[in-house]
């Protein structure tokens, strides 16, 4: 009796680790938990580029061509010990451009919205760039306010007081970076992915909707397809 | 390869070198990469005292220029550097031999025609004295520094020809980590315990012990390795091919180990007479993985009398390997005993799940057993005599056999000390004194494969009588790639680095000569075309598309890659490395765009200079690039409501965008009509001029619209826009054409009734009077009344221009009504054609 015990018992441990052994195999530790999207928005040339480059290989682009189109960068971070690939688009700020860049904002978890401190007019654009933040993106979606080129104070036409007080009034983070220098830099890209898996562990974000901009552990889909990629996800997940 | 290719060949590969390193012997191998067989040219190169083995990938064979050569692997000849044959016949071809060196094991193959097995023995016996050359201190290998590649961004042709897809994320983590793993692992000893008793069936009685047998160190062992043959040979479990483990042997084997330290069973194998099992120290369990177990019948039945057990494991970073055998007994039999080592050795595979090895693609190899050799004297008596192996050592056929490579290739055995084994009178330490009296043999063996392996002992214990054969125990000390957990978090960091390095340094880019594409200024019915140049320079093949772009109103119909009067060469593709593609945007405004594109204009409100369209061309896994499509429309008469045709005072190109816009927008015609006539000054001139000109004209209207797309129709809207007094530049036919293309190109079509509407009053002409009364605005009704007059005209002329009533309905029903069906709307043209008008149209065109 007891004897069969121990040997059904034995079986089964080494049914059991032959089990955990496969699955550490499939599941292997390198990868990451969750994929994050984000995207950087802002008038031309208030550098929303050069903050991509410097959070991704930490230099500083000095002669940086306008994004006439849309810009790629990835970068694994931990967050809660949690490693989280973020999947940046960095638009076009151009005018003309506007209608078309809109199509990129749905499905963003993160929206970094970037002004210069040095040119009062990428400001007062704000509002505008806001409204079409909240009007394409759904409401958990982080909104982090940049204040750009804190390393030329001389010329500075934005206070950090009023930018602030603008960020408070609106509900988003507020920083002001340099990504010359690369100070805050790290901050705000992290910052946002802290608050955002923040909203994963409250469950306020709905992992399963491809509108949320955090997918689950799919390594394999790297690149979209096409821009309407978000909406045909959720179509398929559609139950109706 | 024939001697002609072999020089030239030798030559390109000798160009790829600097001054001072020396390529000694090149060989045409290949590699199995995937499911493809790749050229491979190996290249032994000295340079001063030291040398190394470089592996080439040929992108084009035979090499002619320097690029067609990529080095795929640098290794040094130093004492790692080792030339492995044994695994040919074993794997996939009997052609392949293994080459270590270092942390790198890569498995070559070679064509088996007569030349290249000629340089492969040339080549072998060259790198086989380097290895012999080889001392600590002239292996300088810094001059291998300069081929080195660790640089992503170089051009791997193979990825850049698109025969291979590009690594994805997660495989070139994995390679990156194995390729430092150096740099986190270390090798740490393991002590491993074999031991092997033929147990001639006796059964592990109470007062058994194996103490004697397991317990011979001080040092409790990390690993015991255990095979029992004979366990139990009855005519049952023969034919049963028993598999269940015996666990009163594997109790006693249990209570046997080293008393220092507590021991768990990892595994058991068993097939009838033969089992294996392995203990391990309870505190390295949680290194081991991978743990699976085969078995191997061997024999004319393969019921597994005779054959071989086997368990595999990974201990850290180390793959392992036990196998216990018993072979094909009898004196004669050695041939026998070769092939079931041999049978073993090609059918024992070891599964995980998700990857099958066979016993050689192991690091470290333990090989116990019976093994059954037996010495080959004639004088058995005098055997007995013996008390020392060196003595009989050239008549073992083990030993012999080993001699000429037929069994056992590459494995290790330690020197044997101890007297026979076998055959003991049980109970005692004589020798057989049965009828049979058989011969002493070292029946009972330790053998070892791999690097790093140490015998510390190696030796059989007498004291175990219960049968006729006395056990055989070796220990070992084995050093086992252990990771460095600190380093490795370490290293798994800098990697995750340069993975996201690599990420985004390989998407694959595309370059357009330019952004902006210019049609300047653009004209109803001309063609534009712009080339928009893309290249790829990147060392990635990119495919690339248009994007359509969802536009702010969501729920809008289909989604467009642009306007439907902008036309792309090519809507998708593929560029290779190095390639670039001359993509066309054609513009041609017809009139379906012509009243599109006056409406953009107009809602844009941005200027007549404003971008027409923004394409969006995709890099797949890469960024988006925005084209943007820049044009200056000029309004023509083509395109506008007939009532702004009716409003224009001077010609259509003297107004500005937004003075026509105004107008185009009067919808409650606050702006009187500058023309009083019934129809628009263009309408005018066209049926007036095919009044005079075009009656009898055979098939002025024709229902293929023969002169569509004429270079005239250009002429004439030139003709129409600057109210030209010059005579009038086309033809009857091409006026006929322009006069369709005007009622075509209006936003609203000229009889404003639907197909519904139609269908309840058809065919009641008067019904149908009181419809076009009541339905059509008065300048449309004017229009329509006066342009049925004109085709009445025509109709009438049937005996010179052929055309009658149905094929007139047939032109013009689309261009009028512009509905689905065009059976209704035609049904209605004849009614009016086939009716007498005269009074209706008099009574309209009083009106005002």
């Amino acid at each position: 009796m007891n004897e069969n015990f121990s040997r059904i018992s034995r079986l089964i441990k080494s049914k059991i680790d032959d089990t955990i052994d496969k699955i550490s195999i499939m599941s292997a530790p390198y990868s990451y938990s969750y994929i994050f999207k984000y995207i950087i928005i802002g008038d031309m040339g208030v550098g929303k580029s050069c903050l991509l480059h410097q959070f991704t290989e930490k230099k500083f682009m000095a002669s940086c061509p306008h994004t006439i189109g849309v810009e790629f960068g990835t970068r694994i971070i931990e967050v809660d010990k949690q490693k989280i690939k973020l999947q940046i688009w960095d638009t076009a700020g151009q005018e003309r451009f506007r209608a078309v860049t809109r199509s990129y904002y749905r499905g963003a978890a993160g929206c970094l919205m970037v002004y210069d401190i040095t040119r009062r007019s990428t400001y007062n654009h704000l509002s505008s760039w806001l409204t079409d933040t909240k009007n394409l993106t759904n409401p958990s979606t982080v909104i982090f306010l940049i204040g750009n080129k804190s390393d030329l104070e001389s010329t500075r036409e934005v206070t950090y007081e009023e930018a602030k007080k603008f960020a408070d009034e609106n509900g988003l983070m507020f920083a002001e970076t340099s990504a010359m220098t690369g100070q805050n830099v790290e901050e705000a890209f992290l910052e946002t992915a802290r608050k955002i898996y923040q909203s994963v562990q409250d469950g306020r974000l709905d992992l399963n909707s491809a509108e949320s901009g955090v997918q689950q552990k799919q390594p394999q889909r790297q690149g979209r397809t096409s821009l309407t990629d978000d909406t045909q996800t959720n179509k398929d997940n559609c139950s109706c | 390869m024939s001697d002609n290719i072999k020089h030239a060949t030798f030559l390109t590969v000798e160009k790829k070198f600097r001054q001072g390193e020396v390529v000694v012997a090149i060989l045409e191998a290949y590699q199995i990469v995937g499911a493809e067989h790749q050229n491979r040219i190996l290249a032994v190169v000295k340079s001063g005292s030291s040398s190394a083995l470089f592996s080439f990938d040929c992108y084009n064979y035979p090499p002619i220029n320097l690029s067609d050569l990529h080095i795929t692997s640098v290794l040094p000849i130093n004492e790692t550097f080792l030339i492995d044959n044994s695994t040919a016949g074993y794997g996939v071809s009997s052609h392949q031999f293994q080459i270590m060196s270092g942390n790198e094991n890569l498995t070559y193959y070679y064509y088996p025609d007569e030349e290249t097995l000629r340089s492969k023995e040339v080549f072998e016996k060259i790198l086989k004295r380097l290895i012999q050359e080889y001392t600590e201190e002239n292996g300088d290998f810094s001059w291998l520094q300069a081929y080195k590649s660790s640089d992503f961004t170089e051009i791997d042709y193979n990825i850049a020809s698109n025969k291979f897809p590009p690594k994805n994320r997660e495989s070139k983590f994995r390679e990156e980590l194995e390729r430092r793993k150096p740099e986190y692992t270390m090798y740490e000893p393991y002590k491993v315990y074999c031991a092997t008793w033929n147990v001639n069936l006796n059964q592990p009685v109470e007062d058994l012990s194996l103490r004697e047998l397991l317990f011979t160190t001080n040092d409790a062992p990390d690993i015991y390795c255990i095979g029992l043959q004979e366990i139990d040979m009855s005519a049952e479990t023969i034919i049963k091919s028993e598999t269940r483990p015996d666990y009163n042997w594997i109790a006693k084997i249990l209570e046997g180990a080293h008393p220092s330290d507590i021991y768990e069973e990892l595994v058991t194998v068993r097939l009838v007479g033969m089992m294996l099992t392995i203990l391990v120290k309870k505190s390295i369990r949680s290194s081991i993985s991978k743990i699976c177990t085969s078995m191997v019948g061997t024999g004319t039945l393969k019921f597994g009398n005779k054959g071989g057990v086997g368990a595999s494991f990974q201990l850290n970073e180390t793959c392992l390997c036990f196998v216990n055998s018993h072979l094909a007994a009898h004196v004669q039999e050695f041939e026998r005993r070769n092939e079931d080592h041999d049978e073993i050795l090609r059918r024992m595979q070891f599964n995980d799940g998700f990857k099958s090895r066979n016993i050689l693609e192991h690091d470290q190899i333990f090989w116990i057993g019976d093994l059954n050799y037996r010495i080959t004297i004639a004088d058995d008596d005098q055997i007995k005599m013996f008390c020392s192996y060196d003595k009989w050592f050239y008549f073992d056929q083990l030993h012999i056999e080993k001699q000429k490579k037929r069994v056992f290739r590459d494995f290790q055995e330690g020197k044997i000390t101890f007297k026979a084994t076998y055959k003991y009178d049980p109970g005692t330490d004589e020798w057989d004194s049965s009828e049979k009296s058989r011969a002493p043999a070292w029946c009972d063996r330790i053998f070892w494969k791999g690097s790093r392996i140490e015998q510390l002992a190696y030796n059989s214990i007498m004291q175990l009588r219960m049968s006729d054969h006395k056990p055989v125990y070796g220990v070992f000390i084995s050093y086992i790639l252990t990771r460095d957990e600190q380093k490795f978090k370490k290293i798994h960091e800098e990697v995750l680095k340069t993975v996201d390095k690599f990420e985004n340094d390989n998407q694959p880019q595309l370059v357009v000569a330019e952004t902006d594409l210019d049609f300047g200024i653009i004209q109803y019915h001309e063609h534009y075309s712009r080339e928009l140049l893309v290249a790829n320079n990147c060392h990635l093949p990119a495919h690339f598309k248009f994007l359509p772009k969802s536009s702010d109103n969501q729920r809008n119909e289909r989604e467009k890659v642009c306007e439907d009067w902008i036309k792309i060469s090519h809507p998708k593709g593929e560029l290779l490395t190095g390639n670039s593609l001359s993509i066309r945007i054609d513009i041609f405004i017809d009139e379906i765009a012509a009243p599109e594109i006056m409406k953009k204009l107009c809602d844009a409100k941005t200027g007549v200079k404003g971008p027409l369209d923004i394409l969006v061309l995709h890099i797949e896994n890469g960024r988006d690039i925005f084209i943007t499509i820049f044009g200056e429309y000029q309004p023509s008469v083509f395109g506008l409501r007939l009532d702004t045709l009716m409003k224009l005072n001077k010609p259509v190109l003297e107004y500005s965008l937004k003075e026509l816009n105004e107008i185009e927008c009067d919808v409650n015609n606050l702006i009187p009509f500058y023309n009083s006539a019934k129809g628009p000054r263009e309408i005018y001139l066209m049926i007036d001029y095919l009044y005079r000109n075009g009656l009898n004209i055979p098939h002025l209207f024709h229902v293929l619209r023969k002169h569509r797309l004429s270079p005239r129709i250009c002429a004439i809207r030139d003709w129409l826009d600057t109210w030209s007094v010059e005579p009038f530049p086309g033809t009857p036919q091409t006026a006929a054409e322009v006069l369709l293309k005007i009622f075509e190109s209006s936003p609203e079509p000229l009889v404003t009734i639907t197909e519904r509407e139609l269908s309840i009053y058809l065919p009641n002409f008067e019904r149908c009077r009181e419809l076009v009364q009541n339905k059509i605005p008065l300048l449309n009704r004017k229009i329509f009344l006066y342009l049925i007059m004109f085709l009445k005209e025509i109709q009438r002329n049937y005996m010179t221009n052929g055309m009658d009533d149905r094929s007139i309905a047939k032109i013009f029903a689309p261009a009028l009504c512009r509905h689905k069906q065009d059976q209704l709307s035609q049904r209605f043209l004849l009614l009016f054609l086939s009716n007498d008008i005269k009074e209706f149209a008099k009574i309209e065109f009083d009106k005002n």
